[in-house]
């Protein structure tokens, strides 16, 4: 019976399964080559990372850049200082509206509910740089707000996007759980705090690692309303290292690579969720 | 009971961030009788953040009433941040950026010589004051006068059999440019190419070949000084095949449209450059601190210690030899809702712009090796150049044959503008890499200028 199926198989199979591999392995690679060439640069000479040679396999091992990187601003540990606050905050205060919105939205049921919502996902349609200016108005001109970290972060407070998100998500919650804790008399925000939320554990996981990571990697909002060396973060910070005519190349891959450690870390902790966030909708039958 | 413990735990994190943040933000209280005047800049040379430090501390002393605010932005990605808060109608009070008719139509652009007295402005050299002039009104002050050539490893020039002296007095076409520079392009003892002219299509001002060959061919600028559209002239067809010619005939890198300006100056250091586009006056004292690199041994490996001269650009058959030049310097702006005497603000910054530009000043004229624009600074600076004989000399020549400014209509200025944002600029990349042909990009050209200019 094991030899029938073995040869039912057959040479097709392993064709297919072959060329299957060599797509993933080769798209692994794609993805994974930049990262390389990332970390490979950060530990070459800061002075010959700016050389023509352009090399995947390091002929030398120096930390060279990494001092250089610390050494350049004094300000190099306040930039990681502000990425990581203004990114937690912004991560945290998402979880907390968006997940909120998104139980409203897709378990209340209140007056202009849909239209609401549908008001909200057109405003996604609109490009960022249209907002850009009015956005700078409003936060510079009209609050005065220029140079600090409420400039930064109000703006990305909560999404629509991850609105959209959790709402999609929590939908798929039975609302037969919500009716029970009705039924024992737990309050609408005791139900979402003890019933919801805990069930939604793998799509705020989700939210929280994109909105992390899109605020850590933000550029031009916190350069433009940002004005001193103390306010800027990390991804602003290391913009400096590139001048008119010349880029520190070596310092500015040492850099990205302590920039992208917060990163790998909520991700390597959130795995779970995060993996089981992603599938969900696509096993479910 | 755990949920509850997460809940609050949040809660606390949101409240304590707000709280650090209230805390943390910088002080944007202002003392009501300080004035402040917020200067946006760039690392203009290596001295220049100590020298602009220097200058503010003395202005500061002088007049307590008034603090100058400097944000340095970076090359890469300031001109952006400035004009998002130009269209936002709060732009910062100088920026060091030539005056435009682009700004000048947001009512932001001020006219400087309103709020200056006839014996300031009479320490200006006439000839830097025509380039920060727009339509005949002066908008900034210049801090250094510029010029924009090319440049050779003389070592190379002369192993070439090139007569790098009898070109920097004589001048020299585009076709003897072609047959020199060809003699350039080979294969090194290392095995690696060398190219007889390098030139950077990527990076900051990618296009400026473009406008210096232009200019060389008889079309100084887009607009002549009836300000009529020029680049629909055949002349701008015959740049654009003399440039892709470059390319086609292995005088110039192929990958042409992806060299940076650091490239540009690696190819230089590793003796794979001949010739560079473009040059200036401050590279000797660039390529002399990368000698000095070289000779201690932390220079990347392969570079060598190159011995530059100045060379002027050439010039098409039957055209005046031109040189791109001006000035850089601060322009004066305004806020659309200022609180508080903007006629004395005004007055103020006008105070600090000359004050950023006239005599201690001028101290990055001398680190660029380049004139000064104020006779205050001629005095205080004029023992301190250290310039090699030969390239001072051509410097000296090439000023000569600068273009002037033309006062142009700003309405037109704006329209050639967008031509050349919205069809050169892409379009001269395409040209580079080998993807439009130069009658396509002429005819790209011809039927944008004929929708915006009707001609």
């Amino acid at each position: 019976m094991k030899g029938e199926i073995k040869d039912l198989k057959g040479a097709s199979f392993y064709i297919k399964r072959g060329l299957i591999y060599m797509v993933l392995i080769l798209w692994s690679l794609f993805t994974f080559l930049p990262l390389y060439w990332m970390l490979v640069s950060s530990f070459i000479d800061p002075n010959s990372s700016a050389s023509l040679q352009f090399t995947l396999v390091p002929k030398e091992f120096t930390l060279a850049s990494y001092s250089y990187f610390f050494t350049f601003n004094k300000n190099v540990l306040r930039w990681l200082f502000n990425s990581l606050l203004i990114s937690g905050v912004v991560t945290l205060a998402n979880v907390f509206f968006a997940s909120m919105a998104g139980y409203a939205f897709s378990k209340l049921r209140f007056p202009g509910r849909n239209a609401f919502f549908w008001t909200l996902m057109s405003s996604i349609m609109i490009p960022g740089q249209v907002t850009l200016i009015p956005l700078y108005i409003l936060v510079v001109n009209v609050f005065n707000m220029s140079d600090t970290y409420f400039a930064i972060i109000l703006p990305g407070v909560v999404s629509v996007y991850n609105i959209f998100l959790m709402k999609q998500y929590m939908t798929s919650i039975p609302s037969t759980l919500i009716d029970a804790a009705r039924i024992d008399a737990c309050s609408e925000f005791g139900i979402f705090r003890k019933v919801i939320f805990p069930m939604a554990k793998p799509g705020v996981a989700v939210m929280a690692i994109f909105t992390f990571v899109g605020q850590w990697n933000d550029f031009f909002w916190p350069f433009l309303v940002t004005k001193t060396s103390t306010m800027r973060t990390i991804q602003v910070g290391l913009s400096s290292f590139k001048f008119a005519d010349s880029t520190q190349f070596g310092p500015m891959m040492a850099g990205a690579v302590i920039a992208s450690i917060p990163m790998f870390i909520l991700f390597f902790a959130l795995q779970k969720y995060f993996l089981q966030g992603i599938t969900i909708g696509a096993i479910k039958g | 009971m755990r949920a509850r413990k997460v809940m609050a735990g949040t809660l606390s994190v949101i409240l304590a961030g707000s709280l650090l943040l209230t805390g943390c933000g910088s002080n944007t209280t202002q003392i009501a009788k300080e004035d402040i005047v917020k200067v946006w800049t760039f690392p203009v040379e290596k001295n220049y953040a100590k020298n602009f430090d220097a200058v503010k501390a003395d202005f500061e002393a002088k007049n307590p009433n008034i603090k100058i605010q400097k944000e340095e932005l970076t090359w890469a990605e300031g001109g952006k941040k400035f004009d998002t808060t130009v269209n936002a109608g709060n732009p910062p009070d100088i920026m060091f950026i030539a005056p435009s008719a682009k700004y000048i139509s947001t009512g932001l652009e001020v006219p400087v010589e309103n709020y200056l007295d006839a014996k300031t402005l009479a320490d200006y050299y006439p000839s830097g004051l025509e380039y920060m002039k727009v339509d005949g009104k002066l908008y900034g002050l210049p801090l250094y006068m510029k010029i924009q050539t090319m440049g050779g490893n003389k070592k190379l020039l002369e192993e070439a059999g090139i007569d790098w002296k009898s070109i920097q007095q004589n001048g020299w076409t585009w076709d003897q440019f072609k047959q020199l520079v060809k003699k350039g392009t080979k294969t090194n003892a290392d095995g690696k190419q060398q190219y007889g002219f390098v030139f950077n299509g990527s990076g900051v001002d990618f296009s400026e070949l473009l406008d210096h060959l232009n200019m060389n061919n008889g079309l100084p600028y887009a607009l002549d000084k009836n300000s009529k559209y020029t680049y629909t002239n055949p002349k701008f067809l015959d740049t654009l095949k003399f440039i892709r010619s470059l390319i086609t005939e292995g005088i110039s890198p192929k990958e042409a449209n992806q060299i940076t300006p650091q490239k540009r100056m690696d190819y230089l250091y590793s003796e794979q450059a001949m010739i560079i586009f473009k040059a200036m006056p401050y590279y000797e004292v660039v390529i002399a601190d990368n000698n000095k690199k070289v000779a201690d041994k932390t220079a990347p490996a392969g570079q060598k210690q190159i011995d530059f001269v100045l060379l002027p650009e050439p010039h098409a058959d039957g055209q005046q030899a031109a040189v791109l030049g001006g000035v850089d310097g601060y322009t004066m702006f305004k806020q659309k809702s200022y609180n508080g005497d903007q006629e004395q603000h005004l007055k103020n910054i006008a105070k600090v712009m000359v004050a950023l530009t006239s005599s201690k000043a001028g101290a990055s004229a001398v680190t660029l090796n380049l004139p000064q624009v104020t006779k205050s600074g001629e005095d205080m600076w004029k023992d301190k150049y250290t310039m090699s004989p030969e390239n001072k000399a051509e410097v000296d020549r090439l000023f000569k044959t600068i273009v002037p400014p033309t006062q142009v209509n700003p309405d037109k200025s704006l329209k050639a503008i967008k031509i050349y944002d919205e069809v050169i600029k892409p379009d001269y990349q395409a040209l580079l890499g080998g993807d439009k042909t130069p009658e396509r990009m002429f005819q790209d050209v011809q039927n944008k200028a004929k929708e915006l200019f009707g001609q």
